[in-house]
């Protein structure tokens, strides 16, 4: 039964992605009918299957949603922004519960919200408004049906700006009400901004043939006043049609300085929407990690038995042979990539995440955004991806909240309404490149450089490039958070972003311009976990050294003075070097030859010398980050599993050296 | 505080509507069938009737067309449940003078709504 609920759980998860994709474009376009019944689909599906898997709890939020739905399917009630706040919330409590980690508190509010009036209060309707022209006309008996029909005509006063003409010459309504019977005619011309659906619940105890709606904002002023004079007696003085004249134009000039440009920004953002990623229906297939992994496991192990097999067979001298293993060598290469490429998954999976923040964010902060994307098709090893999403989402937040200013403050400024924000990533090189940029108001040097100071981090009078200004923000200690929320927990900030990309032999950058925006590049190297190493041995530990920063290896004789010395200065090139001799700093029990291994790195333009026991040779592996456990050992930089089942540690050699400073430093007195 | 006459014949339903009144400030009154309300129309103050159609004894419509001949509660207002709505009901409903239908199932929020707007 177990694994039948797993695979409820990976079901209904990616359910609930299709519900908040439709949600997000119901948003934009809430008379869709399709996408209404899409999420209907999906809410109705949701909450059968979750009874079946005894999540109950699922079951209950999502019935009352279904509900809602099937009143908005069914016309009875239309897409409010209540409506879809709503749904975004029991998604969201849903996910949780499928995880395991929902609130109770929260889910305890949730229901209550759900039964409560709340979700049928049609207030704050998309798509609303606008002028109306309403011809009312009740039957003569209207109170013998128990009504009072000025109670329509009061409540169309409350609910925004009208002008009511009667149309008939009037008895007063007193003398109608005393004699039960109701002669009068009225037209009121009203501007709302709620849906017209609120116009009609005021009629609601009319019949049909007692009132007419008119929509009137696209009208040329004669046909509705033509209207008006077929219901009204004696027929429209000039001076009564001029009057409707005023107060129609009165009402345009407002409601066009608003709804027009509305509308243009409506499909400004329409036009803007995302995807211009090459959205061919793509064929995926959902594996699990850990296969891959074994998978990359027996590519490693394989690399490595063909890095024998050539060996050898240099040394057998076989023409024949030869030529087998240099065909050998190139399939293993292109497996070793395709192997790799595998665990490439295009940036557009936090595609829905970026929608979700971006929304949820603009909401709370009454910003208005616009969110754009540009080659989300880029692929990304998974395991980067998961790393990189909280330092994005941290970017993203920050954009929103400093950059992007609020409505009015960017009305004042004569900038669109909507701030902008782009997520475009590409290729270059032998790198991927994401970049987020935003229209905001760009970072701000001079405060920048004040809290730096008040931090402590800079001193008053030091004195600093723009570009070294900028890049303070990514000091320890420059952002303090003082509660997590939602979106940054405690301990991101741009502090640990940037640790972060370096882990991930990545890097960033910022450009800013005050006033204009900021844009910060990430750069992250395309072949992350599969690396050139070379692999030796010091002891029984097994370790890794890239490839690329190595020098030179020869092995020599070391004086013997030196034999027990963990670290001292050597001569190399000219040059005083520091050399560790690894198999005493890690205290393993080495041979105690007179010869040793020496490997010259290269890092950044330092020369550092090891000492190892043993080089085992040249290879390809997939490095994972190390474990929280062995963090402290910051001279670690990652660790692979080698084909014999064995661990191996690939070595930062400039964080060796920084970690035993002190004792090359003390044995610098001994020169050499 | 107004008063509302609820009169239906299903038990349960007239209570749901019941406690859905005095949730919301209202008085309320209960009859089980037409002739039962009638009996309440005595002279006291009732400021609405929610009335079923299909009742022993009387229905709605003929419930409210009684009701009315009394000068007291002439323009009364007047909310009736229905489950279909044939042509011959519609009739003798709209002779009856009804204030609004409202077809059953209905939803309990919708329904007040109705009744704070047809108590204006």
């Amino acid at each position: 039964m177990d694994e039948f609920v797993q695979e409820f759980r990976a079901e209904a998860s990616s359910i609930i992605n299709q519900i908040q994709e439709s949600l997000l474009l119901l948003e934009q376009d809430s008379k869709s009918k399709e996408l209404v019944e899409e999420i209907f689909r999906g809410i109705h599906t949701l909450k059968g299957s979750s009874r079946m898997f005894g999540f109950e709890k699922i079951e209950l939020i999502t019935h009352e949603l279904e509900n809602t739905y099937e009143l908005v399917r069914s016309g009875e009630m239309v897409i409010t922004s209540n409506i879809i706040q709503l749904s975004f919330e029991v998604v969201d409590m849903a996910a949780h519960i499928l995880k395991g980690d929902y609130d109770k508190k929260s889910f305890q509010d949730l229901t209550k919200k759900l039964g409560s009036d709340e979700v049928f209060v049609q207030d704050n309707p998309i798509d609303s408004g606008g002028i109306f022209q309403v011809i009312y006309y009740p039957k003569a008996n209207v109170y013998e049906r128990g009504i009072n029909p000025m109670a329509a005509i009061d409540e169309l006063k409350e609910m925004g700006d009208c002008k009511i003409f009667p149309l008939k010459e009037e008895i007063p309504v007193e003398e109608q009400e005393a004699s039960k019977k109701f002669e009068s005619v009225f037209e009121i011309l009203i501007e709302i901004n709620k849906d017209v659906q609120e116009l009609k619940d005021v009629f609601i105890f009319m019949e049909d043939e007692e009132f007419e709606i008119h929509k009137i904002d696209d009208d040329n002023t004669d046909v509705f006043i033509k209207r008006a004079n077929k219901h009204a007696l004696p027929k429209l003085t000039k001076k009564q049609i001029a009057d409707r004249h005023e107060w129609f134009n009165a009402q345009f000039k407002g409601v066009a300085s608003e709804g027009v440009i509305e509308k243009k920004d409506k499909n400004k953002v329409l036009d803007k929407k995302p995807n211009t990623t090459t959205g061919s229906p793509l064929n995926y297939l959902n594996v699990k990690l850990d296969r891959l992994d074994e998978m990359m496991k027996l590519v490693s192990e394989l690399v490595t038995i063909k890095a024998e097999i050539t060996y050898r067979s240099h040394v057998i001298k076989d023409a024949g042979l030869a030529d087998i293993v240099e065909r050998l060598d190139k399939v293993t290469a292109r497996f070793r990539d395709n192997a790799f490429s595998m665990r490439l998954v295009p940036l557009q999976i936090l595609s829905l995440k970026f929608q979700r923040m971006v929304r949820d964010l603009g909401d709370n902060m009454d910003k208005k955004v616009t969110l754009l994307t540009e080659g989300l098709d880029t692929e990304i090893d998974k395991t980067i991806i998961n790393e990189i999403e909280a330092p994005l989402m941290h970017i993203i937040r920050n954009a929103i909240d400093h950059g992007i200013e609020t409505t009015s403050e960017r009305k004042q400024l004569g900038k669109e309404e909507a701030g902008l924000l782009k997520i475009v990533a590409f290729y270059a090189g032998a790198n991927v490149f994401i970049q987020i940029q935003d229209d905001g108001r760009g970072l701000n040097l001079q405060k920048i450089k004040e809290k730096a100071i008040n931090r402590g981090i800079i001193g008053k009078n030091q004195k600093l490039t723009d570009g070294e200004i900028i890049n303070l923000i990514f000091e320890p200690g420059f952002s303090t958070h003082e509660r997590a929320t939602e979106y940054s927990g405690r301990g991101v900030g741009m502090d640990v972003v940037k640790q972060k990309l370096k882990e991930l032999r990545g890097s960033i950058e910022i450009t800013t311009e005050e006033g204009l925006g900021t844009a910060f590049t990430l750069r992250l190297p395309l072949s992350l976990s599969i690396l050139n190493v070379l692999h030796v041995k010091v002891g029984d530990i097994n370790y890794l050294l890239t490839h690329n920063e190595i020098e030179r290896c020869y092995s020599e004789r070391l004086d013997k003075e030196f034999i027990q010395k963990r670290g001292y200065n050597m001569k190399y090139n000219g040059e005083l070097i520091p050399h560790l001799a690894l198999n005493k700093i890690f205290g393993e029990k080495s041979k105690v030859d007179e010869e040793k291994i020496i490997i010259i790195i290269n890092k950044n333009d330092q020369n550092i010398s090891l000492e190892v026991d043993e080089i085992i040779g040249e290879e390809q592996l997939v490095i994972k980050p190390v474990d929280e456990a062995l963090k402290r050992l910051d001279y670690l930089s990652g660790v692979s599993v080698l084909g014999n089942g064995e661990l191996a540690f690939l070595l930062d050699s400039i964080k060796l050296k920084e970690s035993f400073a002190k004792e090359i430093n003390e044995e610098k007195n001994f020169g050499r | 505080m107004k008063t509302i006459l609820i009169a239906a014949d299903f038990q349960t339903s007239r209570k749901v509507i019941v406690n859905a009144l005095e949730r919301n400030g209202y008085k309320t009154l209960e009859a089980a069938d037409g002739s039962e309300a009638l009996d309440y129309f005595d002279g006291r103050t009732i400021d609405l009737l929610v009335t079923d159609f299909n009742m022993p004894n009387m229905n709605g419509a003929q419930l409210v067309t009684e009701v009315r001949k009394k000068r007291q509660y002439q323009y009364i207002p007047v909310l009736l449940l229905s489950t279909e709505v044939n042509q011959n009901k519609k009739e003798q409903a709209n002779e009856a003078k009804i204030t609004a239908w409202i077809p059953k199932p209905f939803d309990i929020q919708q329904f007040i709504k109705l009744v704070e707007k047809s108590l204006k």
